[in-house]
């Protein structure tokens, strides 16, 4: 074989190289955005479910509450301690809401220390100054957690159970999902259950959180 | 001729490796994407059906649909709750105050099950079995209900089933003495113990229907 010859097939050879990795490089991206394209269809069904969900959700709501308020006037005792009964349960339910869209959401440390003063209608003062409730943000060597790991919280789902005939307190046991990250992660869930008592003026008197 | 073909060997054994190469990708590709169409195709389906559910019982509410279901039931929702608040109360007492010894757990099943079935009985029973205890007596591990707190989610108007959350938490006896000999008598030698029972609660039919259990632990009190 001459020179020639081999030059020429070694040019031949890196061409076939070169083709075969363009092909395969765009076989690559052809599959992922197919792939991705599937990926939104199923999310876009997905969204279009949890919408759905919502609404009847929120006119499951509606309608229960107009017919509870319409219950009010009805001439049977039982059917009149149920309105008096859902709307207690509905005031817990809404402080408790309330509570937890502020006492677990911060993106910074200054949101962290603010939270019992954005609290301060709904709370008792007790509450608001309990540092085992309400703590600075500091580990026990005095560093700020909060500001040093860009630690990052917000409510994600929670649960209300109530119970307003147990004592003169009111009482919420509730499933708490809080979505927390530290600045450039990934926001992680986690679970836990609280327990808030709430007095006649439906502040809350006391929360305990139960792991 | 063979010469030729000899001469071509690397770049016919390039030729080859590469169109396997390409050839290998593709197959992987369109698997990787069939697998993905195939559950997309599912979750559609699944997605579809349940948009239709939601739609119709969407279709079904009205103000006049639950003042009927108020007005309608035979029972009295509140007094239920709170006559299932006092029986619970009452279990978790018998079970966890008033339980001390062999005897007393031997009774426990006929004292609980009328309050709260014979299914969720046993589960409490199972929480107090007796057991030697450091001491060197056999008895129940707890002697104290130290907290109960009982609280309702929302009803099922159609199966009329609301979901009950307990919590309780409870203690055991303070122990004297120590088998290092010792006598003490404080907060250490007491056990806590606490957890969260979740339940379905019949309301027509008045008893349990089903119920998980989980050990907690109390951040703050």
């Amino acid at each position: 074989m001459s020179k020639k010859a081999k030059i020429l097939e070694v040019i031949c050879c890196v061409v076939v190289i070169l083709l075969g990795f363009f092909a395969i490089k765009h076989n690559i991206q052809q599959g992922a955005q197919e792939v991705n394209h599937v990926r939104c269809l199923e999310k876009k069904s997905n969204t279009k479910l949890q919408q759905e969900k919502n609404k009847y959700y929120k006119n499951y709501k509606k309608y229960k509450s107009l017919a509870a308020q319409k219950a009010y006037l009805n001439k049977d005792q039982k059917v009149r301690d149920y309105y008096k009964d859902f709307t207690e349960d509905q005031l817990i339910r809404k402080r408790s809401r309330q509570f937890f869209s502020i006492y677990l959401s911060w993106s910074n440390s200054r949101d962290y220390l603010q939270r019992a003063h954005k609290l301060d209608k709904i709370i008792t003062p007790q509450l608001a100054q309990d540092k085992n409730i309400f703590d600075n943000g500091k580990d026990v060597t005095g560093h700020n957690i909060i500001k040093n790991l860009g630690l990052h919280s917000r409510l994600n789902d929670l649960t209300i159970y109530s119970n307003n005939q147990m004592s003169s307190n009111k009482i919420a046991l509730i499933k708490v999902v809080q979505e927390s990250w530290r600045q450039d992660e990934n926001p992680g869930l986690s679970n836990s259950f609280y327990l808030l008592q709430i007095n006649s003026d439906a502040l809350v008197d006391q929360v305990i959180r139960l792991k | 001729m063979k010469n030729i073909i000899k001469s071509y060997i690397p770049l016919i054994i390039t030729t080859i490796i590469v169109f396997g190469l390409i050839v290998s990708v593709h197959v992987i590709k369109d698997s990787n994407l069939r697998s993905v169409q195939a559950r997309a195709a599912q979750t559609e389906k699944f997605n579809k059906k349940q948009i239709n559910y939601y739609r119709q019982k969407d279709q079904k509410l009205s103000k006049q649909y639950f003042y009927n279901q108020i007005t309608k039931r035979d029972y009295d929702v509140v007094a239920r709750k709170k006559s299932f608040n006092e029986r619970i109360s009452k279990a978790f007492t018998i079970t966890f105050e008033q339980t001390k010894n062999k005897n007393d757990y031997n009774q426990l099943a006929s004292k609980l099950t009328p309050l709260v079935g014979s299914k969720f009985s046993k589960e409490l029973k199972s929480k107090v079995k007796p057991t030697m205890q450091p001491d060197g007596v056999e008895r129940t591990p707890f002697a104290h209900l130290d907290n109960l707190k009982i609280a309702y989610g929302h009803l099922n108007e159609s199966t009329q089933i609301i979901p009950v959350v307990i919590f309780a938490s409870y203690s055991s006896p303070a122990i004297d003495g120590t088998s290092t000999g010792v006598i003490t008598k404080g907060q250490d030698q007491i056990k806590k113990s606490s957890g969260i029972y979740k339940i379905s609660y019949d309301l027509i039919a008045d008893k349990i229907v089903n119920f998980s259990f989980k050990e907690g632990a109390i951040d703050h009190e």
